[in-house]
């Protein structure tokens, strides 16, 4: 009887262990939803991540954890790198420690601008922007424009027409800072900057936006046959701010979350993890160039 | 006989009338600002003057600037953040004392803050207008004293600077950037991330 009474405890205590929410450990192959293929363009997406807390932290781990399922070669991040004050403290507390792991296994980052962020950051080689507030980089069949969306100047307007137009990516891919569209209620959205961004969009055929800013996660029904990405929460966060909208073709805002992108030929995959590992949002975006959608 | 046709209106009258209509056309033209009939007495407009001036004080700013970091080592991307923040100190410092006796309004003389201010209420008009006055409303917004040579306080957030208004300000060298600060605007030199000048009261707080 007292063998039963110290067992039953134990056996409990088991169950309910089991039942918790996955932590901490290393994800379960079938938590990942990426096809893995081979010659993939691989990478994660963050934003306003850069608070130094433990959130962050716990973030950083989880895609460290993916990362041994779905080797990504580089971070991009949406801007609000680094909240606060930015001395050499704390780009390690807030930048380097977290993704410590991810660094160590080469992992590159490509940074953009936030309205959190000092404009020097530009020139922190780890952010990889080669001393510029907006740039571009490309990635097997893919190409990244980073924009610079606190100061969009003309000259900034007029160099992204240029990259644009020039590109032969088959995938064009912008991220920058303050969204286009977005259904949190704190930060509306940025309306000049739509009028402004947009039409350069649509007329070379950008298919995909990243961008922060909102503590939340939402994909957008596609605007104008561009998809739309808002994820400033994976250090931030501010729960229960999305506003529902039919436009959002899916939200999540009671955790931290990240991204992982896979892009190979006409297909983009993408999976949303929240802190604890769960996956938010799944899906596949199918690459159609403006031409091929007018004559269907 | 071969019939000539003749005129009803006698030549002499063509050649005054051509004449008058020479000097219509000088005066249409001069007053039109042909630059052809400008040379003997250029007729410049007053708000280009001030804008002018505005342009010929950046010029001054940046030539200065320029002394100030030639002083220093030239900043290449670098894994230390210290050495990024002790550049940007060094050239904030070099900046200062080579402005030691800067004061608001000398570059945004009381002249050009009133084109600023004609040409913002301008840039708020219209369907542009209204989304640059909605992005300047949906910014987060900054309160902090303004005061020339002084560093924008470190981990403070910049306000967006609306894409409408800065198509209707003039442009500025890529290290300078006009930024929102509650109702006022600051010019700042990016790289020193100092305030160098500032306007006030330019938009409704």
């Amino acid at each position: 009887m007292k063998r039963l009474l110290l067992i039953l405890p134990l056996a409990a205590l088991a169950v309910f262990t089991c039942s918790l929410p996955w932590l901490g450990a290393a994800p379960p192959a079938s938590k990942l939803t990426l096809p893995l293929i081979q010659d993939s363009v691989r990478f994660a997406v963050i934003g306003d991540m850069g608070t130094g807390k433990k959130p962050q932290y716990e973030v950083g781990a989880q895609m460290a954890e993916f990362h041994t399922h779905f080797p990504f070669d580089f971070v991009i991040t949406l801007g609000d790198n680094i909240y606060g004050s930015q001395s050499a403290a704390d780009m390690k507390l807030k930048f380097e420690d977290p993704y410590q792991t991810l660094l160590s296994a080469g992992v590159s980052f490509f940074a953009s601008i936030g309205n959190h962020d000092n404009v020097n950051q530009r020139l922190y080689k780890p952010f990889n922007m080669g001393g510029k507030r907006y740039y571009t980089f490309k990635k097997g069949n893919v190409e990244f424009f980073v924009l610079d969306s606190t100061y969009m100047d003309r000259e900034q307007t007029k160099w992204l027409e240029t990259q644009l137009s020039a590109s032969s990516a088959a995938w064009k891919i912008c991220y920058f800072h303050h969204p286009l569209y977005s259904h949190a209620k704190f930060h509306r959205t940025d309306v000049d900057l739509r009028a402004t961004l947009e039409p350069v969009f649509l007329k070379y055929e950008v298919r995909v936006v990243f961008a922060g800013h909102q503590h939340v996660y939402e994909r957008l029904v596609p605007q104008h046959g561009i998809d739309y990405f808002v994820l400033g929460n994976s250090g931030e966060l501010r729960p229960h701010d999305l506003a529902p909208s039919p436009d959002t073709a899916k939200g999540f805002d009671t955790d931290q979350t990240f991204a992982i992108i896979e892009i190979a030929g006409d297909e983009m995959y993408f999976q949303a993890v929240s802190r604890t590992g769960q996956t938010v949002d799944s899906g596949v975006i199918q690459r159609q160039p403006k031409s091929a959608a007018a004559a269907n | 006989m071969k019939a000539t046709k003749r005129s009803p209106i006698p030549s002499r009258f063509y050649k005054s009338s051509r004449r008058f209509l020479a000097v219509i056309a000088l005066v249409a033209a001069a007053s039109l600002g042909i630059p052809a009939f400008q040379a003997s007495a250029p007729a410049v407009n007053a708000d280009a003057a001030v804008q002018a001036g505005f342009a010929q004080r950046i010029k001054e700013y940046m030539k200065l600037r320029k002394k100030a970091s030639d002083t220093l080592e030239n900043l290449k991307p670098t894994k230390s953040q210290a050495k990024i923040k002790s550049h940007e100190r060094q050239l904030a410092h070099e900046i200062r004392e080579a402005r030691e006796h800067a004061r608001q309004g000398d570059i945004f003389t009381p002249e050009i803050a009133a084109e600023f201010r004609r040409l913002i209420a301008l840039a708020g008009t219209g369907s542009p207008g209204v989304q640059m006055k909605q992005s300047l409303r949906r910014g987060e917004h900054v309160d902090m004293q303004l005061r020339v040579n002084r560093s924008y306080p470190d981990g403070l957030l910049l306000q967006s600077t609306p894409p409408t208004l800065l198509a209707n300000l003039p442009p500025l060298p890529k290290e300078l950037d006009y930024r929102v600060v509650g109702p006022n605007l600051i010019l700042r030199d990016q790289d020193a991330n100092l305030i160098i000048d500032f306007v006030t009261r330019v938009f409704p707080h």
